[in-house]
């Protein structure tokens, strides 16, 4: 065991690098942000100055080394838009994020998991037809629309929630649902099709036959198996919502690394943009070996050893 | 079905709670203080070290905490603030008299040892201040006593009074003691309001400072709230969450006057919006003729009429109303297909086809606006391909390395005011933002920029803005209109310069 995690630990370490040299090849490419950080009049002379202030004349190989070598150190250098160490407004906005996700992927997980075993349970009743109705909008409602559509209702109509901001519990309501609305659909058609397929298992067949409860049956053998691929897909999905919050961040005016990242993005600033991808995809990489241990737990025939070579 | 029950129970309580508890949101944003008010704008202040920025909205926030020399009043004539007076002692030399007895936040005195700190701080080599191009004419600034500065310019510059107006005071003591970082995250200056709280993307709180030497402002606190989405601005602005909410595009005028508590405010504004014509191109584009055919073939004012809904005032030239210069006798050109033709086929050019660039979102229904006017331009005999750069970085660097396509959008609009920046940087041979040369209009913006006798200068300014009507190197836009909505407990009236000034709100 410990073994396999000290490789899961060095391949980590492979992915994040080689994530660290695409984003810096990528950004790049993308042009000089010098004119973005100047007003448009200002001169050639300004231009050419502030460059040298940010390093951007040093060859790329050089500039990739001094990032790398100060990474290492948690030091992503000082934003060009903000002047202020990267890493710290990342870790300003960091909690937002999260809050809203787990928030988001929690309201996602509370309706999605009862509501996709009792379609399945149901199965071709009127309940499971509304459900699959109700996945099919979740899926295919793009969350802006249902963002606005929720602050419409619930912000401006009912006056239930705040229509932007985070200000205390009850601004969490309408961001957590447009986010983990998409999630929500696709975790109640994943529980569903799972516990569909267990049901139809021989050993859920011979548990019935011997007489064990229904409940039984269905909470504790059947859900526990179909839960395999529900948690590879809620681990991925926490780290599709941490970098996918964008949207619902820029709409619901959340102030998360999410908005922080397309702000960095448009005004071209590097240190920035390096310092929220290799957060974000250190904690994607975390994420995904969370869940791989937490298989051996769900399914105690998997086993991790040492590959027989 | 009591399976199904076990879960629609909870899930219904906790509606029937929701539903209980809701109204109070409502509320909550009112009861925070009677004189307390929210606004909210696109986007969150870039620095609160002023000194770092040249974003507008970034110096509207900031100009509740700092101070200027001089600022403009609401007719945006240029009046005393910290300084109160000013003259000239020679050609190139400025003299320039403080308020006393001025304190920073801090207790710090304002003195003229913080102007001359100020502005050399601006120029300190490391200090990335993108205002160096505000004060490039000065030369240095000299004190003669703790109430009197000499401001020593390069060249002789009118424009030192405009100048003014953005030169922000910081405490010299405070910023040498707390460093360049602390001072952006913790701002200290002289105006009406201090500084409470910023949490970066989220708010920004200011407080009443009740020593400002102008007396106790009216608005207690003040909290600014970065909402980029409209809809959620609009929205902020209907359930009381915000009380004053900027860029209100024309077409949601109607859902924003449906709100008994919300009313429309719209001010004609500082900023045009023009369609550059690259003439330094070559070809076709060259000839004067065909730029001013391109000028009679777009029915300006049609398309304000029709899709920014009438809020929009039509250009003379290269400056509107509200910049002092402007000439208001200078006719605008009149939608005219059958002159259009008729100057076309003089310069020989009935088969052009050309291609237009705008971007999309930068100003209000923008995109919109380029293709209306490529579809009349097709339509009067000059085929005309739109190209969108939705991506403003790409579109600025295509305007920066005047590699535009043949007409190119641009909307422009600089705190400063002062007329030769609406001149020298669009239409100057060579500037980074000019796609246009004409040796005789860069010698009368020469001449201009460095005329000190006003009414010669004013003279010169006529002279220039009817040889630039006339040359035709833009279609001549509009003049935007600056639309806001606010919630009816606020007494307020926009200003002409897109800024915000919490001390002209009151209840």
């Amino acid at each position: 065991m410990l073994a396999y995690l000290a490789r899961r630990l060095l391949q980590s370490v492979l992915v994040l690098l080689g994530v660290s040299v695409i984003v810096f090849g990528l950004l790049h490419l993308t042009g000089d942000p010098t004119r973005l950080l100047l007003p448009l009049e200002a001169r050639e002379e300004d231009v050419r100055q502030l460059r040298t202030l940010l390093g951007l004349d040093d060859p790329l190989w050089l500039q990739y080394v001094r990032f790398l070598s100060r990474a290492v150190r948690g030091d992503f250098g000082l934003s060009f838009k903000h002047q202020v160490p990267a890493l710290g407004l990342i870790l300003s906005t960091l909690p937002a994020t999260l809050q809203l996700t787990v928030a988001g992927l929690s309201l996602a997980l509370v309706v999605a998991v009862p509501v996709g075993i009792l379609a399945a349970l149901r199965r071709n009743s009127l309940l499971d037809a509304v459900c699959s109705v109700g996945v099919l909008l979740g899926q295919a409602m793009p969350v802006y629309w249902l963002g606005l559509l929720l602050i419409l209702v619930f912000a401006v109509w009912l006056g239930w929630f705040p229509a932007a901001g985070r200000d205390g519990l009850r601004s969490f309501v309408l961001p957590a649902c447009a986010l983990g609305a998409f999630s929500m659909a696709r975790i109640a058609r994943l529980a569903r099709s799972g516990m569909l397929e267990v049901l139809a298992q021989d050993y859920v067949r011979t548990a019935r036959s011997a007489g064990v409860r229904a409940f039984v049956v269905t909470y504790k053998y059947a859900l526990k198996n179909a839960a395999i691929p529900l948690v590879t897909v809620i681990g991925l999905e926490f780290g599709i919502l941490l970098g996918g919050a964008v949207i619902t961040e820029t709409i619901f005016a959340w102030p998360g690394v999410g908005r922080l990242a397309v702000d960095a993005i448009f005004s071209r600033d590097y240190p920035l943009v390096q310092a929220i991808v290799a957060v974000l995809a250190t904690l994607f990489v975390l994420i995904n070996l969370a869940v791989d241990l937490v298989y051996t737990y769900l399914d105690p025939r998997i086993v991790y050893v040492r590959s027989a070579r | 079905m009591r399976r199904a029950i076990r879960f629609i129970v909870p899930l219904l309580t906790l509606a029937v709670v929701l539903i209980a508890v809701g109204p109070a949101a409502r509320d909550a944003a009112r009861a925070a203080g009677e004189r307390d008010i929210t606004i909210a704008q696109g986007i969150d202040a870039e620095f609160l070290d002023v000194q770092m920025t040249n974003n507008i909205v970034t110096l509207i926030i900031n100009g509740s905490i700092y101070d200027t020399l001089l600022t403009r009043d609401k007719q945006l004539q240029i009046t005393p603030r910290l300084a109160t007076a000013y003259k000239l002692v020679s050609e190139k030399v400025w003299e320039v008299k403080l308020r006393s007895g001025v304190k920073f936040h801090n207790g710090e005195p304002f003195d003229a040892s913080a102007v001359k700190f100020s502005f050399e701080r601006i120029y300190r080599p490391d200090f990335k201040s993108p205002q160096k191009g505000w004060f490039g004419t000065i030369d240095r600034v000299e004190v003669v006593d703790p109430t009197t500065v000499r401001f020593h310019t390069k060249v002789p510059d009118p424009a030192m009074p405009a100048r003014m107006t953005l030169m922000y005071q910081l405490a010299p003591k405070y910023v040498a003691q707390v460093g360049d970082v602390q001072a952006n995250l913790k701002p200290v200056g002289t105006g009406p309001f201090k500084f409470v709280e910023w949490s970066k993307n989220e708010r920004i709180v200011v407080e009443a400072n009740d020593e400002h030497w102008t007396g106790k402002p009216a608005v207690r606190r003040a909290t600014w709230r970065p909402i980029p989405e409209l809809g959620a601005r609009i929205a902020a602005l209907q359930t009381g969450q915000a009380d004053l909410i900027v860029n209100v595009p024309p077409d949601q005028l109607p859902a924003l006057s449906a709100t008994r508590t919300v009313r429309v405010e719209k001010i004609p504004s500082c900023r045009i919006i023009y369609f550059g014509i690259a003439q330094i191109k070559g070809g076709a584009l060259a000839d004067r003729r065909v730029r001013q055919a391109i000028n009679h073939a777009v029915d300006v004012q049609g398309i304000l009429d029709a899709v920014l809904l009438g809020n929009g005032k039509r250009i003379n030239s290269s400056m509107p109303p509200n910049v002092w210069g402007y000439d208001p006798s200078i006719p605008l050109y009149d939608y005219n297909p059958q002159k259009a033709k008729e100057l076309l086929a003089a310069a020989g050019q009935t088969n052009l086809t050309l291609t237009l660039q705008a971007p999309n979102g930068r100003w209000a229904m923008d995109k919109d606006i380029a293709q209306a006017v490529a579809g009349q331009l097709t339509e009067n005999g000059i085929k005309t391909n739109v190209k969108i750069i939705g991506e403003w970085g790409s579109y600025v660097r295509s305007v920066l390395d005047h590699k535009t396509e043949d007409i190119f959008m641009n909307g422009w609009c600089l705190p400063s005011l002062e007329p030769d920046h609406w001149v020298t940087p669009n239409l100057h041979t060579g500037e980074p933002v000019s796609q246009y040369s004409n040796p005789e209009v860069d010698k009368l913006m020469e001449a201009a920029r460095a005329e000190m006798n006003v009414e010669k200068r004013k003279q010169l300014y006529a002279q220039l803005l009817r040889l630039i009507r006339d040359d035709a190197p833009w279609i001549f836009g509009y003049q935007q209109m600056d639309i806001y909505g606010v919630n009816t407990r606020l007494k307020w009236t926009p200003r002409g310069d897109e800024s915000i000034r919490l001390t002209e709100i009151g209840f």
